[in-house]
């Protein structure tokens, strides 16, 4: 936990980007291998948010003494590493902001101390101890994450079980018979629906990452993508999203799957990142489905209709696919029409 | 003619000539380099110049000579000046091989763009090719050596030259007047431009042309014969190959001193009168048709929304849009997609590459393609549809259903009103969605064979189908069969390496138009 503690102290300076670059990777690092580490991040970041979003509010006179008087000098001591210089901000935001911090990182440090020294301070926790400050009071608790593995304490965990969730692949679990735990590990199947706006980070995270794994989409991928692509026609792209389509795009066997994924690279609105149009290219090159191979070059044509210059290899595939004798008559044609667009 | 190299910045011009070809671009400077270096005289060279004209002129001599123009535009004085020092000239080589390059960064601002042209002199025998994005023009004259051009945007002209030549444009028109008769071969190809060759008429030489969309023309007395798009001729005995390819374009070959308007298609030539409508090439759109409606074109869209009769269609690469048919509808495509209205007859739609979009096949039909998506909105009559590889959706199927895909998803929603019809899907890869009334009867016979048992299942509203489960191979077959609310019409569900959902949950009905 010597780490772990180090990278907490961290974190405040990683949110002021007052780290420096090697202490930045190595903090980043960590935090995206330990999970307690990473709710911790979480929560910090959206903390930080919250407060920018927050109307500026002085933390009243008798709140900040009502909290000194609880604390000692000596467990103040550590928090006060924690505390960091805001640059670069109005001095009302940033007397506000430091004064949340310090509350939050202080009263999670309370917490932790006096409710149960060996256990990292939970960021739901720390929310919950300066509750009573009015500034802080509509935090929410720590995001939802979706992982592959997890560790939980008995107190992160409701004594509620909703529903029957299917639980396989039981394990008990006691590393240590000395030290008064037990664990048990299991794999647990829920259902979960997620709902928000479609440009949100998260949901689209959420859908490219569906949309990329090949299993257990109901019906189909196909009819998924087909949804995404009603969905997002009419939007901003969302370079995962097309992305994630590019990916479908050249790795998917299935042949159905692959005309939807290019049909919906070619109705996404926007510029088109490098990735899709090399997956476009490659698609043009070599797929053997002649609906795929022309839905690329539509795609194209679009790309070049919107004014983005088609690079060297784009020009070439389709300067050989228009005359290529073997291929079919339509797809040269639309490889002409293609080419046809580009303006010097 | 001095022959020490010297670098003379004959104007900046900033803010004076205003030259304007990008709206916006409102300052723009012009800067002129000449030199000359000692070129054998059947040297090789080679031009590359990204924006800009290339102009190349056989003289006696033993040098070649260099004017090059580099024009910079930009928004404002700063990015002119950027401009002019990121275009840069390199000319590099031997007497033997010189190369002379223009050189931009690939990635650059959008506040300036440049174009240098081109003129260069070299000995008449040297060997040239170009290497040119855009230009106004590239020109080539007076050469005996070998002529190669490459090219994206803009016209290329060879006058006088007599070698060997290739030209290989994307959307250039390529002129070739050839000093006397051809005596090399001559490769000409382009895809979205024309090319025109002017001749002698005594020339003795063979032509093998292609134009893809276009027509084939020439006023000379060729002998030879057609074979689908292509031609190929000789005329006076023949000689060298003179090789013509367009894919939208048209090639003329005329002699001499002879108006382009005087030249007649080879195809009509061939036949002894006017071509045939089947094989021009022509976008087509008829409003209304009363009676039968047949056309046939070699590549061309096609667009029809009401025909009172049959309607036939038939092209080698095209898009094909027919709205109602108060008859029957058989459409051939050698690639396109195909749109088909309210169909009261049977429908007989097939193409090589597209998606397929039925609104009513209120009679039924055969509906294919090789590649594609088949979407049927409301199928009457007994449908046969296939995908080559695609999805195949029907809305509403209110009579039989045949429906296949090599690898895609097969979607059918039987008509609620139906207590029994017979349905058979297959995919080879993929799943299949079959939807019907809680009432509807049928003999069920559904099989998965899936090397992922647990993924791939079948999920059904209906109750006591019997479910065997068996290894095929390293697979495992899944197979489900019983009568449901007393068996009626076979319903034979067939996927691989998917799922099958038989579900008793209807789409709401489809309406159509009244006649």
């Amino acid at each position: 936990m010597g780490e772990c503690d180090s990278m907490r102290e961290s974190m405040p300076l990683l949110l002021t980007e007052s780290l420096d670059a090697a202490s930045r990777e190595r903090t980043h690092l960590h935090i995206e291998s330990c999970d307690v580490c990473h709710d911790e991040w979480s929560a910090y970041r959206d903390t930080w948010r919250m407060m920018d979003e927050l109307s500026e509010v002085d933390v009243p006179a008798r709140v900040k003494q009502q909290f000194l008087a609880r604390i000692d000098p000596a467990q103040a001591a550590p928090v006060r590493n924690n505390v960091v210089p805001f640059h670069r901000r109005s001095a009302a935001r940033w007397l506000a902001q430091a004064a949340a911090v310090v509350i939050v990182a202080g009263g999670a440090f309370y917490a932790g101390h006096q409710v149960q020294q060996q256990r990292p301070p939970l960021p739901v926790q720390a929310f919950r101890e300066p509750a009573r400050v009015t500034g802080v009071t509509n935090i929410q608790p720590a995001k939802f994450s979706l992982a592959e593995t997890r560790v939980l304490g008995t107190d992160a965990l409701s004594p509620n079980i909703e529903g029957r969730p299917n639980i396989d692949n039981v394990q008990f679990v006691d590393s240590d018979p000395s030290d008064g735990t037990i664990g048990l590990a299991f794999d647990m199947t829920s259902h979960v629906t997620v709902t928000g706006s479609p440009k949100d980070k998260s949901m689209v995270r959420l859908l490219s990452y569906v949309l990329e794994r090949q299993d257990n989409i109901s019906p189909s991928r196909s009819q998924a993508i087909d949804w995404v692509r009603q969905m997002y026609a009419n939007q901003n792209a969302e370079p995962e999203i097309a992305t994630a389509l590019a990916k479908v795009l050249r790795s998917e066997e299935h042949e159905g799957v692959r005309i939807q994924a290019v049909d919906t690279l070619k109705t996404l609105p926007g510029k088109t990142a490098s990735s899709t149009r090399d997956a476009l290219i490659d698609a043009l090159k070599s797929d053997p489905n002649p609906a795929v191979r022309l839905k690329a070059i539509e795609a194209l044509i679009k790309m070049a209709s919107n004014g983005e210059q088609l690079d060297d290899e784009a020009v070439n595939t389709l300067r050989k696919k228009a005359g290529e004798e073997a291929e079919n008559l339509y797809v040269r044609v639309k490889a002409a029409e293609a080419l046809s667009k580009i303006r010097p | 003619m001095n022959r020490i190299a010297r670098f003379t910045v004959a104007a900046i011009l900033l803010g004076l000539p205003v030259i304007l070809t990008a709206a916006d671009f409102t300052l723009g400077a012009a800067q002129v380099w000449q030199k000359e270096y000692p070129f054998d005289a059947n040297g090789s060279l080679w031009v590359e110049n990204p924006n800009g004209a290339v102009e190349v002129i056989g003289a006696d001599q033993n040098v070649i000579s260099i004017s090059a123009e580099k024009i910079t535009r930009g928004l404002d004085e700063a990015s002119v000046e950027e401009g002019r020092e990121q275009t840069a000239l390199y000319v590099a080589g031997d007497s033997r091989n010189r190369s002379v390059r223009t050189v931009v960064p690939s990635i650059r601002s959008g506040r300036w763009s440049s174009a240098v042209n081109y003129v260069l002199r070299v000995p008449r025998g040297a060997t040239v090719k170009i290497d040119s994005g855009s230009a106004d023009r590239i020109r080539v004259t007076n050469l005996t050596g070998g002529v190669s051009v490459r090219n994206i945007n803009g016209p290329i002209l060879l006058e006088g030259d007599s070698g060997p030549v290739s030209v290989d444009s994307v959307n250039g028109t390529i002129v070739y007047t050839p000093s006397g008769a051809p005596s090399a071969d001559v490769k000409l190809s382009t895809i979205n431009g024309h090319i025109q060759i002017y001749v002698e008429p005594e020339a003795r030489f063979q032509w093998v042309a292609e134009a893809l969309k276009g027509d084939l023309l020439t006023n000379l007395p060729m002998h030879g014969r057609l074979a689908g798009s292509g031609y190929r001729g000789v005329l006076n005995g023949g000689g060298p190959t003179l090789t013509t390819a367009t894919a939208m374009g048209n090639v003329f070959l005329i002699r001499k001193g002879a108006r382009i308007t005087d030249a007649r298609s080879v195809r009509a030539l061939e036949s002894g009168g006017p071509p045939a409508a089947a094989l021009l090439s022509r976008d087509i759109y008829i409003p209304n048709v009363d009676g039968n409606f047949e056309y046939q074109t070699n590549i061309g869209n096609i667009r029809v929304p009401e025909v009172h009769g049959d309607a036939r269609v038939e092209t080698a690469a095209g898009e094909v849009h027919l709205g109602r048919i108060f008859g029957s509808a058989t459409v051939r495509s050698g690639g396109g997609p195909l749109e088909l209205g309210d169909i009261f007859g049977v429908i007989s739609a097939y193409t090589k590459a597209g998606d397929i979009l039925v609104q009513a096949a209120r009679a039924g039909g055969e509906v294919s393609t090789d590649g594609g998506i088949i979407r049927v909105i409301y199928a009457g009559g007994t449908s046969r549809l296939h995908s080559g590889g695609g999805d195949i959706i029907v809305r509403q199927a209110s009579g039989p259903i045949f429906a296949d895909t090599r690898s895609g998803d097969v979607t059918i929603n039987v008509d609620a009103t139906l207590r029994t019809t017979a349905v058979n899907a297959k995919t080879n890869q993929g799943s299949i969605v079959l939807n019907v009334s809680p009432k509807f009867a049928a003999d069920v016979d559904i099989t998965i064979l899936t090397s992922d048992p647990d993924a791939h299942t079948l999920r059904t509203d209906f109750p006591g189908l019997q479910v065997r489960r068996e290894l095929a191979g390293n697979r495992t077959r899944v197979r489900a069969t019983g009568k449901i609310n007393g068996g009626g019409e076979k319903v034979e569900l067939y996927a691989e390496e998917g799922v099958i959902l038989f579900t008793a949950n209807p789409a709401r009905p489809v309406r159509l138009a009244q006649p």
